[in-house]
C-alpha cells in the first residue's frame, strides 16, 4: 500500500496517460497496470471540438486523477494551472511540473520550490517533479509537499536510473514518499528503483510506446510489486569490509 | 515536536526483548548491510555481537577514516557554575550536596579562557549546573559576548532552553548544544531526578526539536550509561540521532556515551556496577563501533571519564572528538581545586600527553576546525 | 441586443449580448465535465458561470483535462 497525504493506494505504479495511440488502448493499459493513480494534463480546447474521451474512460476505471501543470514555465503559471485543474475536477491532487526548457523538459528547481510553497498554502496536495537533488527534495519536503518525484533520467528518454546514487540519498533522508518520475524505460529499471526503497514509480512513455502497451503495463505492474517485495524482505548487501592486518581490539586485553 | 513524539512512541520493553533475542545471523546481516536499520543497530549492541567485536572495529575504523579522515577534534569543557536547582542522585552538583557553590564572574571566565587558550584549546564546551534564576539567559548572554572572539567553536551543556533563547544565543555565536536525556525510560528518569525542573522528562526530550528548529549547527545527544538498561538507552540514542538527521537536516548530530562514574555523595555508580547495569570497556567499545556503523555521519565524542588506555585504543575506532586535561570544577584551569568536581575523571594526563597519544595512532589533532563567518561580529 | 466580439482560446467569435458563460458553453458545446474556464485570466468557478455575463472583447480560455504524463 502506498500512502500519500494520509490516503492509501493499492498500487505503487503510477501511470501517465500520454502518448498512447488511442483512448481504448490507454484504458486497457491503465487497467492492466493496476495503477490507482494516473496523470493527466490541462489543455486549451478548441471551440466546438469533440470532448476528449480520456477523462470519461478514466473516471469509469475509478482511478485517482492526478492532473499535472505541464506547459507552465513559471511558478505563477503552475499555480494557475493547478487552480484550473481543481476547478475542472474538484480535486486538490496536483503533479507540479515546471519546465521552461523545451528540449529536455528538465524541471526548474527554483520555480518549482516557489510554486510548491504557494500551492501547499492554498491547500493542494503537491507532488513535484524535480531533479534528483537531495537538498532540493528536503526543501520541497520542508514547504509541505505530499511526496517528491525526482527524475531517473530526462523525461521520455528511457535511459533508466541514471541518478541512482542521488536517489539513494533522497530515499535515506526523506520523510515523505519518494516517487521516481521520468526516465524509466524497462520493467527491470522500475524494479531496481523499488529495490532501493523508493515508494513508487511513475511510468508513461515506456508503456505507451511499447509494441504491446497492455502487456507492457502488466510487466511493469509485476516488476514494481517484485521490487517492493525485495526491498521489504531486506536485501543482503555485498561485503565491503576490508580487514586491516593487525587486530584493532587487542588493547582491551591490557585494560580489562 | 516531531522527533520527541517519534521517540515517545517506542516501546522500551519491546526494544529490550528485541535486543536480547538477536542471534549471530542478525549480527552478520547487520555487518554486511550498507544501510542499517535500527534492528541492525540492536543486533550490533546485543550480547550476540560480542564475538564479532574485531569485525565491528575494522568496519568502524574504515568508515570513520573514510568520512572524517585521519583527524581528531580536541575540545575542553569549561565549568562556569556548579549551582544547581535539581536533585539528581548520580551527580556531584545535586542540590542537597554540601559543596562549595560558585558561579564564575566575567573576569573569572576570562582568566579560565586565557588558561584554556594557553593549553592550545579554542573549541570550548561551556558547562553549568541547572539553575535558571541565577545561571540563566542573562548570564549566558553576558558570558558568550565576553568570550566569543577567543573561541573558534562554542558549545554549551546547560539546562534545556526555549527555542527563542537558542535563536538568541545563536546570534551571539553559539555553535553547538548538548542536551543528554540521561535515560530514555520515563520510569528510571523519575527515580533519578527527584527534585527540580529537570524532573520534566518531556521538556528535556523536546529540547533537540527546539534546537533543530532554532537552526543550531550541532546537536549533542546521549544517555548516561548505567542509569537504565544501557542497551535500550543506546538504541534510543541511535534512533534519536537518525530522527534528528531526518528532521533537521541542516544540523549535525553528535553522540556521546558517558558511563556513570562515582562523584561526591553519590552511590548510584557503585550500585549500577553491582547490578551489572554498567557496560564494561569491552561493551563500551562494541557500542562505539555500533554507533559508527549505524550512522557513518554522526560525530562521536569520548570524554576523560574513560581511562587513558581505553581512550588511546578506542580513539581510531569511530571517535571524532575528545576532550583532554579536563577540569570539572568551576575555576579549575586558572586556580585548581577550588570547588568540588561534577564527577571524577579518569584520563588525567596533561594535554601534551593526549596529543602525543593521538599522533601515535596516526591521527592529526585538530584544535581549530574553522573560523566562523559571523555577520553579527565586527 | 448588441453583437459583441469574444476571444475563445484565441479564436474570435461573435455573440449576442447579454450572454452568460453558461449559455456560451451550451451554445458551443464546450462541455462542463472536466472543464475549467478563465475569463481575462481569472478563473470563473462553475457556480458562477450562469451569473457571469460577457462583455465585448472579453477573452476566454477554456481548458479540459487530456491525456498526459
Amino acid at each position: 500500500m502506498l500512502t500519500l497525504a494520509d490516503q492509501t493506494f493499492s498500487s505503487r505504479l503510477l501511470t501517465g496517460t500520454g502518448k498512447f495511440s488511442n483512448v481504448a488502448t490507454m484504458r486497457q493499459a491503465v487497467e492492466a497496470s493496476q495503477s490507482a493513480i494516473v496523470t493527466l494534463a490541462m489543455k486549451r480546447v478548441a471551440a466546438e471540438s469533440q470532448q476528449d474521451s480520456t477523462l470519461k474512460a478514466l473516471k469509469a476505471l475509478g482511478v485517482t486523477l492526478l492532473p499535472n501543470t505541464s506547459g507552465a514555465k513559471t511558478a505563477e503559471e503552475a499555480v494557475f494551472a493547478a487552480e484550473l485543474a481543481y476547478e475542472a475536477i474538484g480535486s486538490h491532487w496536483i503533479k507540479l511540473e515546471i519546465h521552461p526548457d523545451q528540449r529536455y523538459l528538465l524541471p526548474d528547481p527554483i520555480e518549482t520550490l516557489k510554486a510548491a510553497s504557494m500551492l501547499v498554502k492554498k491547500g493542494f496536495k503537491v507532488l513535484p517533479y524535480c531533479g534528483a537533488d537531495p537538498v532540493l527534495c528536503k526543501r520541497l519536503e520542508d514547504v509541505g509537499c505530499a511526496a517528491v518525484m525526482p527524475l531517473g533520467a530526462p523525461i521520455g528518454s528511457n535511459q533508466g536510473l541514471q541518478t541512482k546514487p542521488f536517489l539513494e540519498i533522497i530515499v535515506e533522508q526523506a520523510r515523505i514518499p519518494v516517487i521516481v518520475d521520468a526516465g524509466i524505460g524497462k520493467p527491470s529499471e522500475a524494479m531496481a528503483a523499488m529495490e532501493l526503497g523508493v515508494d513508487a514509480v511513475l511510468v508513461n512513455t515506456a508503456i505507451a510506446t511499447a509494441r504491446n502497451p497492455v502487456a507492457m503495463a502488466q510487466a511493469f505492474a509485476s516488476a514494481v510489486e517484485t521490487g517492493r517485495q525485495a526491498f521489504e524482505a531486506g536485501l543482503g548487501a555485498t561485503h565491503r569490509t576490508a580487514h586491516a592486518s593487525s587486530p584493532l581490539t587487542a588493547f582491551l586485553e591490557s585494560t580489562t | 515536536m516531531k522527533v520527541a513524539n517519534a521517540l515517545l512512541q517506542q516501546d522500551l520493553s519491546h526494544l529490550s526483548l528485541s535486543i536480547n533475542s538477536k542471534n549471530a545471523h542478525d549480527v552478520e546481516h547487520a555487518l554486511k548491510s550498507t544501510a542499517l536499520t535500527l534492528d541492525d543497530f540492536m543486533a550490533l549492541i546485543s550480547p550476540a555481537a560480542k564475538p564479532y567485536l574485531e569485525d565491528m572495529a575494522q568496519r568502524a575504523f574504515a568508515l570513520t577514516r573514510h568520512r572524517f579522515g585521519n583527524t581528531m577534534q580536541l575540545f575542553v569543557p569549561l565549568y562556569l557554575s556548579n549551582l544547581c536547582a535539581n536533585e539528581c542522585t548520580y551527580c556531584g552538583f545535586t542540590m542537597s550536596n554540601k559543596i562549595k557553590r560558585t558561579t564564575l564572574s566575567t573576569p573569572q571566565v576570562l582568566s579560565e579562557i586565557a588558561a584554556i587558550n594557553a593549553m592550545g584549546f579554542s573549541q570550548v564546551l561551556l558547562v553549568t549546573g541547572e539553575h535558571e534564576s541565577k545561571v540563566g539567559m542573562a548570564y549566558f548572554e553576558k558570558t558568550l559576548a565576553a568570550i566569543r572572539d577567543k573561541v573558534s567553536y562554542l558549545m554549551m551543556e546547560v539546562q534545556p532552553l526555549k527555542q527563542n533563547e537558542y535563536v538568541k544565543l545563536k546570534t551571539l555565536g553559539l555553535d553547538a548544544v548538548l542536551v543528554y536525556q540521561e535515560t530514555y525510560c520515563p520510569k528510571h528518569y523519575a527515580n533519578f531526578h527527584t527534585r527540580g525542573k529537570k524532573q520534566d522528562f518531556l521538556w528535556r526530550l523536546e529540547a533537540s526539536d527546539r534546537l533543530g528548529q532554532a537552526g543550531i549547527d550541532k546537536i549533542g545527544i546521549g544517555a548516561l550509561l548505567g542509569l537504565g538498561d544501557w542497551r535500550v538507552d543506546s538504541a534510543m540514542t541511535a534512533l534519536h540521532g537518525k530522527l534528528l538527521q531526518q528532521h533537521y537536516w541542516k544540523s549535525r548530530v553528535s553522540i556521546a556515551f558517558p558511563r556513570l562514574r562515582s562523584c561526591e555523595g553519590n552511590t548510584t555508580g557503585g550500585n549500577a556496577l553491582m547490578n551489572n547495569k554498567l557496560p564494561n570497556e569491552r561493551d563500551l567499545l562494541q557500542l562505539i563501533c555500533a554507533h559508527r556503523i549505524f550512522n557513518p555521519y554522526a560525530e562521536l565524542s569520548l570524554s576523560t571519564r574513560e581511562s587513558s588506555a581505553f581512550r588511546d585504543g578506542a580513539m581510531p575506532l569511530g571517535v571524532t572528538s575528545m576532550s583532554a586535561a579536563s577540569q570539572t570544577q568551576p575555576g579549575g584551569y586558572s586556580e585548581p581545586t577550588q570547588a568540588l568536581n561534577q564527577f571524577d575523571i579518569d584520563d588525567n594526563r596533561p594535554v601534551e600527553a593526549v596529543v602525543r597519544a593521538i599522533q601515535a595512532q596516526g591521527l592529526e589533532p585538530v584544535w581549530k576546525d574553522w573560523m566562523p563567518f559571523r555577520l553579527s561580529l565586527t | 441586443m448588441t453583437q459583441i466580439r469574444l476571444h475563445v482560446n484565441n479564436q474570435a467569435i461573435n455573440a449576442i449580448s447579454p450572454i452568460s458563460i453558461a449559455e456560451l458553453v451550451a451554445l458551443n458545446q464546450l462541455g462542463s465535465e472536466g472543464t475549467a474556464i478563465a475569463c481575462n485570466n481569472t478563473i470563473i468557478s462553475k457556480q458562477e458561470w450562469a451569473t457571469t455575463y460577457l462583455k465585448d472583447n472579453d477573452s476566454l480560455d477554456v481548458f479540459t483535462l487530456v491525456a498526459g504524463g
